[in-house]
């Protein structure tokens, strides 16, 4: 929960991306978007939206016991299920379906204040486990 | 859980698709509906030598047809009569190999849109451990459109 021992990625700490609750298997982090992350329409851009699904889920899966030192995301799905607006705080919620040897499936909600859901997002990483 | 747009609990095609006889690809691929309620539709595969590739596990596209189905049909719960829907993209995760015994695939409702229905599907097998998971998008047509 204490964001003390968080290492922040240069990409977290671009977007603005914080942590804010981990539990075993699920992370969630949020997002406000700025300006500058809209695109044509005036709604966020869903690379943005991308990047934040992909951060909970990835986040997640460093929760997982035994330990996991590296995950990397090598497919992401997302469906874009109602716009997101600039300045309202997204909350991305990653979970862990599935952690085999060395491919993790995840799955991910996006949801703008209320609980709207904005997106719902699957990853699949590729795992190095720690070794004991 | 769905949320969105209005939509109706079609109770009376849950039903009827829960009476009705596996016909078409169900027939040949010996797949029926064994649940079915408004937004959760639940198709059953007893998996066995003929659903397998040379691989000897239960080849890709057996396991993807009953997930789109039971996403497809779920999705078809909370339609009015009259119409349906049609898949327009589906990702799917193949978690790990099946064999033979009981495939379910139990397929729900994450969001009805006016122009797009957004759907997810667990495929299990007789242990109950997860083989598979999909999402896909639809799109509603009328009922019937293409048949014939």
């Amino acid at each position: 929960m204490s964001s003390q021992t968080e290492v922040v990625s240069p990409a977290w700490r671009w977007l603005g991306i914080s942590l804010v609750e981990l539990g075993e298997g699920n992370a969630t982090v949020e997002m406000t978007p700025t300006d500058d992350m809209a695109n044509h329409a005036g709604f966020v851009h869903g690379g943005m939206i991308t990047a934040l699904a992909d951060s909970a889920m990835g986040r997640s899966l460093y929760t997982l016991n035994p330990g996991i030192v590296r995950a990397m995301s090598f497919d992401l799905k997302l469906s874009f299920i109602s716009a997101g607006k600039v300045g309202e705080k997204l909350r991305a919620t990653g979970r862990v379906v599935h952690a085999g040897r060395r491919t993790a499936v995840t799955e991910c909600r996006v949801e703008a204040p209320g609980g709207r859901l904005v997106a719902t997002a699957s990853g699949t990483f590729a795992i190095t486990r720690n070794k004991e | 859980m769905s949320r969105g747009l209005e939509h109706v609990q079609n109770i009376g095609r849950a039903n009827s698709l829960l009476a009705a006889e596996p016909a078409g690809w169900m027939e040949t691929l010996g797949a029926r509906i064994a649940q079915a309620e408004p937004g959760r539709v639940v198709l059953e595969l007893v998996a066995g030598p003929q659903h397998r590739h040379g691989g000897g596990v239960v080849q890709g596209g057996v396991i993807t047809q009953i997930a789109d189905a039971a996403m497809g049909m779920s999705l078809a719960t909370l339609q009015e009569d009259g119409m349906w829907n049609t898949t327009i993209e589906l990702k799917i995760n193949f978690i790990r190999p099946a064999i033979q015994g009981r495939l379910r695939a139990v397929g729900r409702v994450v969001e009805m849109r006016q122009t797009l229905l957004f759907s997810e599907a667990d495929v299990f097998d007789d242990q109950d451990r997860l083989v598979a998971r999909a999402s896909s998008t639809c799109m509603p047509v009328p009922e019937g459109q293409g048949r014939e």
